[in-house]
């Protein structure tokens, strides 16, 4: 089935331009022109990637992320702006989004940049067998929910924290190295240090294990990367 | 994500200024009142001494009276016409501040309002190109791509010249430059146009800068190099070596028809002896790179142009033994 994108832009040549040419690609764009238009699109259906503007007639493509952080956790989220200042960027990535495009820019670039954002998706989302919660530590998680399970309450998580787990989780045992969780979960545009990913790791700890401060489940391996222990049969 | 800034606040420069003015007065007020102050007391000396060599008292005191009205007349005048003088100053400064931060934000809006419809041309003129069969149309659609291209590189310094002149920060992240020249600005060049090759002789490190900011430096010096190019394809070569705390970047094209004094390159609207810019490229390189607490140095060589990029590394990397 063709991957549904919801388009938010109100510049009527350049959307139909990218509607027609997203849909020639084999997607299916769903071209929306205005914030309100999109969050009642997104209170019936549903896409796997939102491709959003920030300035818009009548509010700003940051309050359709928060709808759609809020709302649709699975939903990946790229911003195409004209308004290409560290602060905007930075802001729109702290929302959670997965990329952040800076008009103007390439066709062929933008659809390389999709196809990356829909990898990294479709990892998350790989392999999951539906409504399944696994046991990680003390706690338990869903990736097809993008939740975590802890003393009876229930936390969300981002699509970066969810794709981490998830790799640590598929290579249980197993040592997984810095470049490949940066391949794998990082986009291109974030830039993410080595100091990035251990933020992340002790984010997951403090769920994860009894004493975070003396892990026993995420074992960092010194100058490699970090392994997953098997759960205690 | 490490982030942090990079300059000082836009409006630092302004609130010095007011602050040097405001001491230069109180210093010259603070001399005329002691000075007026000195006078009198020599004028009533003069008076005693008048009145022991014997003329009359009233004469004395009269020639007193007519001193000291003179003395407060002069030093009152004095200090309004410098109270007055650095008023203006002030007046006239502060219009003028007001008057170019409009033009800056003026071009601002206008590059930023261009953006859009650029992309929107952009988008629509590389799908015809995807579709078009008729190989006589190639070389228009081309041409068109070129100017958009062309177009788009102009309205991108216009945007940065006046942000950074505006007093725009930058955010200072870590980036792996070897894989962002790499990913993100080799395809922008070779996605679309094969008249441009690259050799990537650099060794990997993180450095601290801005990505939008290291993005305009590299597409700067690129499309410098195809404008100035006296053969086809357009060869530029990236080498890179990191030191102790620095990475150091040379960005190189043989062949380069580019004719300039190396000691004036950098200048703000210094456009060479044969150039067909505007003057704002590399002085927009050289103000980013300093911006991000680096160097940047141009040399203009017997055909071929290198620019010399000094970056911060980010420390993290040691620690962690990348």
């Amino acid at each position: 089935m063709a991957s549904r994108i919801l388009l938010v832009e109100d510049e009527i040549n350049l959307g139909s331009t990218l509607q027609d040419r997203l849909g020639h690609e084999g997607f299916a764009p769903r071209w929306v022109k205005s914030a309100i238009e999109a969050q009642s699109v997104l209170s019936k259906e549903s896409f796997l990637l939102a491709l959003l503007d920030v300035n818009l007639p009548d509010g700003s493509g940051f309050d359709v992320a928060r709808v759609i952080r809020a709302d649709h956790p699975k939903t990946a989220i790229v911003f195409l702006t004209a308004a290409g200042s560290p602060e905007d960027r930075i802001h729109g990535l702290e929302l959670g989004a997965e990329d952040y495009i800076v008009k103007p820019f390439h066709y062929k670039e933008l659809l390389l940049r999709i196809q990356n954002v829909l990898k990294r998706a479709q990892f998350v989302d790989e392999g999951r067998s539906d409504g399944a919660w696994i046991k990680i530590g003390r706690a338990q998680v869903s990736f097809q929910e993008y939740q975590l399970l802890l003393d009876g309450g229930k936390h969300s998580l981002s699509h970066k924290e969810c794709a981490l787990l998830k790799l640590l989780n598929e290579k249980r045992g197993q040592v997984v190295s810095r470049d490949e969780i940066l391949n794998l979960v990082w986009s291109e545009d974030e830039y993410p240090t080595p100091r990035t990913i251990d933020n992340f790791i002790l984010r997951l700890r403090k769920w994860i294990e009894p004493d975070a401060e003396s892990p026993t489940f995420i074992r960092s391996i010194r100058g490699v990367g970090y392994l997953l222990e098997k759960e205690p049969s | 994500m490490s982030k942090g800034d990079f300059i000082k606040k836009p409006d630092r420069r302004f609130k010095l200024l007011v602050l040097t003015q405001g001491l230069w007065v109180m210093t010259l007020v603070i001399l005329a009142l002691w000075w007026g102050t000195l006078l009198k007391q020599q004028s009533d000396e003069i008076a005693k001494l008048q009145t022991q060599l014997g003329v009359p008292e009233s004469q004395v005191q009269s020639r007193l009276d007519r001193n000291e009205r003179m003395i407060e007349g002069e030093s009152g005048t004095f200090i309004i016409l410098i109270l007055v003088t650095n008023g203006i100053l002030l007046f006239f400064y502060a219009r003028d501040t007001r008057r170019s931060r409009s033009l800056e934000a003026f071009f601002a809006s206008l590059t930023h309002e261009l953006r859009t419809p650029l992309t929107s041309i952009r988008l629509q003129a590389e799908a015809l190109r995807d579709i078009e069969d008729n190989p006589k149309h190639t070389p228009y659609l081309i041409r068109l791509l070129e100017d958009v291209g062309r177009l788009e590189g102009q309205v991108q310094q216009t945007l940065e010249l006046a942000r950074i002149e505006g007093g725009g920060e930058l955010t200072a992240q870590s980036i792996r430059i070897k894989t962002f020249i790499q990913n993100r600005i080799v395809p922008q060049y070779t996605l679309n146009d094969s008249r441009l090759v690259f050799d990537l002789s650099l060794e990997e490190c993180f450095v601290q800068a801005d990505p939008s900011a290291l993005i305009m430096i590299f597409r700067n010096l690129i499309d410098n190099a195809i404008k100035y190019s006296s053969d086809s394809p357009t060869r530029i070569s990236f080498r890179g070596r990191p030191t102790d705390s620095a990475y150091h970047l040379d960005v190189i094209h043989e062949n380069s028809k580019f004719l300039a004094d190396e000691r004036s390159l950098g200048r703000l609207f210094y456009r060479g002896s044969n150039s067909q810019g505007a003057g704002v490229g590399l002085y927009l390189i050289q103000s980013l790179v300093e911006k991000m607490k680096g160097k940047a140095k141009f040399s203009p060589d017997n055909h071929r142009f290198s620019a010399h990029l000094e970056l911060l590394r980010t420390p993290e990397e040691v620690n962690h033994g990348l």
